[in-house]
């Protein structure tokens, strides 16, 4: 999840202490019907098989872009590293994340 | 595929149909179902691995915040455990583990007994506060070699034909390569989860699981029910990749807790649990020799296989497959023997045996390509086989030569010099490895209904699942095409044992049967259609006009809907052809020799796999069976304690598996492949065979990058680093 | 895990009043939430030190001043630090994920608890760090992942932190405010040797906080570079670090530093290293020498063998990167 906009573990992170935070969650990034384009980025590439790791990765990914580390593939295997997918959908995920950055 | 024909549905690089839900957080997970009034389980491990329960002190947990009963054998209900009507072939031959039914321990981890309450929390809490005391404890037997003193042969794999302890011996060239592969844990991101609900004597469950079909069976003999009388649940999956074969105690846990506080009870293993309750790759050590004459024919096989199991069950799996069929050798022997120790039960875990069996062959073959100064590629060239020398039958498609070749081509491996550690860049040593791939064509018995609405839409039911590949889709695919409806207009569902029955969602086998199965039932659809509209002998063209679509014709009946049940017919196909995908796979490595740092900047898989129903979800699934490879090559390890037989590296920040900066580039390509045998769509699968062949080829590049030749997976930094060769 | 009560400190004060009753200090929560759920900590209360002022990064005369709650992105981000502390940089960079660097503050990085498979699971009887006096599990357990270097008859458990091995190499001290006041204690005198009492691992006061890590800034530091090593290319703990800094003028090393990580028990200061490269040329072979000694007193279990060559080779090669890039230019 997005706290203030950082990327952050949602399992090591007690609520009582996002008092006043913004939270942003996958249930909340698109707008309406309207996806965000990295969601839809992710059906176009195929970035996800089981989809369980999907919500971390997309929202980690639009943090990724956010902090401007999106410039090319290495740098964003190196920043999207603490998302573990264990279907193997990496190459994707880096795929649908760089045609994002590069769209913004 | 006729080219003239109308568009076809199936071959079209679709986007995911459940995409959206599964990009929005709509998409429902077991774990995410939450039926009023639910309470939470939490399952208390032995802390031993032998012995027996022989007090449990539950009265400080008792006492606890939000406590509502603590269940154990002392005070479980006796169930019937009936075999299930039909057999759960995914559990090995011993006695299951049956819940709570005996004071027994078998190994660490086991379920002795789980705290219920209104939170996870409070019955998380609660679980540390119960004291266990246990008797007649005896030193586990964890040691492998230990062990090994009550081994039992699997006679079934233990297989010899010609002469080849003879042959071998007369052999120009000879190689001996003893292999050991770590035990791997499944580690699917999703936990383990079911959520048991009684409802006046019937038992709903929603539950993560492969084969739903199967729960609801296996319950149903638990309790003594109808099968019928259980309902099992789990349209999303959150990846299994074999650890949701088959019925775990957690789930019949689940189900006596409900049942005893009538009242919805969920239980969620831990990710520590997880290493422990859910079945696991089984630790391998192999040996495999080799014989081979100056032409680099091959003259002799020997494989010998020996798996770890647990005390209580018996597990084996394809280890030796692969080889008694997959090169043209007269001589070949195989034996396995399976290793008891005193710890949980091993499951199938992606491409199980396969995948750890073709390493050991395909380390060995890639030591007797340079014994003969052969180029590993055409070492296999030149054995490829006729026909299947252990079957005696005709392959029903085999392109591997095709995949060894175009896969050359593409990675580029005529660069490849042949004297390893001679190529350096960039102050690394550079290597290229090249393994094979396979994995049998499964076709097994599967149903499904289709459901023509006059509206224009249709649905297709099946009790199957999709925990990845993109079953959804790809069935959606099969029945647009069959009904010349557009993808959009079928609704798939999918996920529900009261579905049409189907077998476990894994092996590979769910495009072909369950494909199948929808597809005949889209052909008894038009077949019933005909018969209504008396049509059933005019010939059928290619395209139809518009107005003699499908839905055309059941408007103009009359009807508002047409449904049929169909299912796959593999009849007597596996005892004419020996059916199996094959595969080359290519991988470059990068070595600092000095640190030990192993880089694979790239991999390429050539695969054929007979028709690609969505080429942009099978590539996915064979890139994500590469970076399992990887796993299995470089990280994966589930290591024991031995005292005690304790996993030490129970989560996943200990047990590695491939973080998205170890994988680079990889590539996929399918050979041209019409198998007109196999089955009805003509299909092979890709899930298995995707992992096969990585884990050899990075260990075959490794040696050639180094001229280390390393044998032990997974391969870590210090293996490297020792000087010796 | 064990219910707690949650506090939120205002101010300092309320902060080291919850700590005299017993509260935990919650900055990050990325250790101690996960051992708290792992029920290897046990919390009657949390004191939430969030909101406390404790989170700037600057510069004041020569001393580099971070706050104790700053994160480990904070930390990297921060081009003051980039420029001048290269080693710090990187080592935070290389610790862990994007997401848990955004939580995970400074002060709690280097009070962080070991990663030792034995002491996390609580199914082991025997650690002395769990269970004072209950013996060591890792002795004649799987030691792969364990220390060489400051290790006991009692305990061998790898001290976790990347952050901490750069501050150790170039004499970080760390600012402590209780009570009885406000004092500075070197990193090495902040962080306990197992030695027979495992369990007490840091020397900080009941009520005292840590406000700030002082680094101080030179040449030295500007010089400096962090390296890594472990089984997969991120999102894992170290088998070996090592955090250098490299002076040479006119052929010679003037001030060399450097610091081991995933061997020692607390982060391990390889003086020797240091002492065998100062006033000698800034050779090839000289280097290579000095890092000879990087392991020097390391006592090798069964399996963690190879840290002791991996150190020295590691050493050897930041060593000449760095000889490389300010030298012999």
């Amino acid at each position: 999840m997005l706290i203030d906009g950082k990327r952050t573990l949602s399992c090591l992170t007690l609520l009582a202490t996002l008092e006043d935070k913004h939270v942003l969650t996958i249930e909340g990034v698109a707008t309406g019907d309207q996806l965000h384009p990295l969601q839809q980025a992710f059906i176009d590439h195929d970035a996800l098989q089981c989809g369980y790791c999907t919500p971390g990765q997309i929202l980690s990914g639009i943090a990724c872009i956010e902090e401007g580390r999106a410039t090319d593939a290495a740098s964003v295997r190196d920043w999207m590293s603490g998302n573990l997918c264990r279907c193997g959908a990496y190459p994707n995920i880096v795929a649908a994340i760089l045609e994002t950055a590069g769209k913004q | 595929m006729e080219m003239t024909d109308a568009p076809s549905m199936i071959g079209r690089p679709l986007a995911r149909l459940d995409g959206r839900a599964k990009v929005t957080g709509a998409a429902r997970y077991a774990a995410e179902f939450a039926p009023p009034g639910m309470l939470h389980g939490f399952l208390v491990d032995a802390t031993v691995a032998t012995g027996r329960v022989a007090a449990l002190d539950a009265r400080t947990a008792l006492a606890s915040p939000g406590v509502h009963a603590v269940i154990w054998h002392g005070n479980a209900p006796r169930l019937p455990w009936n075999e299930p009507v039909s057999p759960e072939f995914t559990r090995p031959d011993g006695a299951r583990l049956r819940a709570f039914a005996d004071d027994r321990v078998r190994f660490v981890g086991q379920p002795i007994a789980v705290v219920v309450a209104d939170t996870i929390e409070q019955a998380h809490f609660a679980a540390s506060l119960i004291n266990v005391t246990y008797a007649e404890q005896r030193d586990p037997v964890v040691d492998f070699t230990e062990a090994s003193a009550a081994a039992t042969l699997r006679r079934d794999d233990t297989t010899a034909r010609g002469d080849p302890d003879a042959a071998f011996a007369a052999s120009d060239a000879q190689v001996d390569c003893s292999t050991v592969i770590a035990r791997e844990t499944h580690s699917p991101l999703e936990s383990h989860v079911t959520i048991a609900h009684w409802q006046q004597g019937k038992l709903r469950l929603w539950d993560k699981s492969q084969w739903v079909s199967n729960v609801a069976r296996v319950l149903a003999g638990d309790f003594g029910l109808e099968p019928g009388d259980v309902e099992v649940i789990s349209p999303y999956v959150g990846g299994a990749f074999g650890s949701g074969g088959r019925v775990w105690p957690h789930t019949e846990i689940a189900a006596i807790a409900a049942r005893e506080l009538d009242r919805p009870v969920k239980i969620e293993l831990t990710r520590r649990q997880m290493f422990n309750l859910v079945g696991h790759r089984p630790y391998t050590e192999q040996r495999v020799r080799l014989g081979a004459n100056s032409d680099g024919l091959l003259t002799a096989i020997l494989h010998d296989g020996a798996a770890e199991t647990s005390r209580h069950e018996r597990f084996s799996e394809g280890l030796l497959r692969p080889t008694r069929m997959l090169y043209g050798c007269a001589d070949v022997a195989t034996s396995y023997i399976v290793v008891p120790r005193d710890t949980s039960t091993p499951t199938y875990m992606r491409a199980p045996g396969e995948a750890s069996g073709l390493f050991a062959l395909e380390t060995a073959m890639d030591e007797l390509a340079w014994q003969l100064r052969l180029d590993p590629v055409e070492l296999r060239l030149r054995n490829d086989p006729t026909h299947d020398l252990h079957s005696n039958l005709p392959f029903s498609s085999r392109s591997l030569a095709a995949c060894l070749r175009q896969g050359a081509e593409t990675f580029g491996w005529s660069k490849r010099r042949l004297e390893p550690g001679s190529w350096i860049e960039d102050g690394e040593q550079v290597g290229y490895g090249v393994a094979v791939a396979t994995y049998p064509a499964n076709y097994v018995r599967a149903s499904a209904r289709v459901r023509l609405s006059a509206n224009g839409s249709a649905t297709v039911e099946s009790a199957t699942s999709d925990m990845g590949p993109g079953t959804y889709t790809s069935l959606a695919q099969v029945a647009a095409d069959a009904l010349g409806l557009p993808v959009e207009a079928i609704a798939v569902e999918i996920g529900r044992s009261a579905l049409p029955n189907t077998p476990p969602h894994g092996g590979s086998m769910t495009m072909a049967s369950v494909g199948s199965a929808v597809l005949a039932a889209c052909n008894a659809v038009k077949q019933k259609l005909a018969q209504i509209t008396g049509t059933e002998h005019a010939p059928a063209k290619l395209v139809p006009a518009p107005e003699d679509s499908l839905v055309e014709q059941l408007r103009r009946a009359g009807l508002a809907q047409i449904e049929a049940d169909g299912h796959s017919n593999p009849g007597d196909t596996a005892k004419r052809f020996s059916m199996h995908a094959f595969g080359a796979v290519f991988v470059e490595v990068r070595v600092d020799r000095e640190l030990g740092l192993v880089r694979i900047p790239r991999i390429h898989g050539a695969y054929g796999v007979g028709r690609v129903v969505n080429p942009r979800l099978t590539r996915s699934q064979c890139t994500g069976g590469m970076i399992g490879g990887v796993g299995m090559a470089l990280f994966e390890a589930s290591e024991l304690d031995r005292a005690s037989g304790r996993v030490i590296n129970a989560d996943l920040a200990e047990y590695l598996i491939p973080t998205q900066a170890d994988i680079g580039e990889l590539t996929v390509a399918f050979v041209e492949e019409t198998d007109p045998h196999v089955n009805p769509l003509g299909v092979k699968g890709v899930g298995e065979i995707a992992v096969c062949g990585a884990a050899p080829a990075i260990a075959n590049a490794v040696w050639h990058a180094t001229g280390k030749r390393l044998r032990d997976l997974p391969i870590r930094l210090e293996a490297l680093l020792e000087r010796r060769m | 895990m064990q219910p707690f009560a949650f506090v939120r400190a205002d101010d300092e004060e309320s902060a080291r009043a919850a700590l005299r009753q017993g509260a935990r200090a919650l900055a990050g929560g990325t250790s101690l939430v996960d051992l708290l759920r792992l029920q290897v900590e046990q919390a009657p209360a949390l004191v939430d030190l969030g909101k406390l002022p404790f989170r700037s990064i600057e510069q004041a005369g020569g001393v580099l001043r971070i706050g104790a709650l700053a994160t480990l992105s904070d930390i990297a981000g921060n081009p003051l630090i980039q420029h001048a502390a290269p080693s710090l940089a990187q080592a935070v960079l290389a610790s862990a994920s994007p997401q848990l660097r955004n939580a995970a503050t400074i002060g709690g990085n280097l009070l962080q608890r070991t990663r030792c498979a034995y002491f996390r699971d609580t199914g082991f009887e025997r650690c002395n760090k769990r269970k004072p006096g209950s013996g060591c599990a890792a002795l004649d357990g799987d030691d792969r992942g364990h220390a060489v270097l400051g290790v006991s008859d009692h305990c061998i458990a790898a001290h976790a932190s990347d952050a901490a091995v750069a501050l150790t190499a170039f004499d970080a001290t760390v600012r402590l405010r209780g009570t009885a006041g406000e004092r500075s204690v070197a990193i090495a005198d902040l962080l306990r040797l197992p030695g027979d009492t495992p369990w007490l691992e840091h020397t900080l006061a009941p009520d005292e906080l840590i406000v700030a890590v002082e680094l101080p800034l030179g040449d030295v530091l500007r010089r400096s570079a962090y390296r890594k090593l472990r089984d997969r290319a991120s999102y894992a703990f170290a088998l070996v670090s090592a955090a250098v800094g490299l002076v040479i003028e006119d052929g010679l090393v003037r001030e060399a530093r450097v610091a081991l990580g995933g061997v020692g028990t607390v982060p391990w200061r390889a003086h020797a290293v240091e002492d065998a490269l100062v006033g000698r040329p800034a050779t090839q072979s000289s280097v290579s020498q000095a890092a000879q000694r990087a392991a020097d007193g390391a006592v090798a279990g069964t399996q963690n063998g190879f840290k002791v060559e991996l150190a020295r080779r590691t050493v050897r090669r930041v060593l000449l990167q760095l000889a490389e890039d300010t030298a012999w230019k």
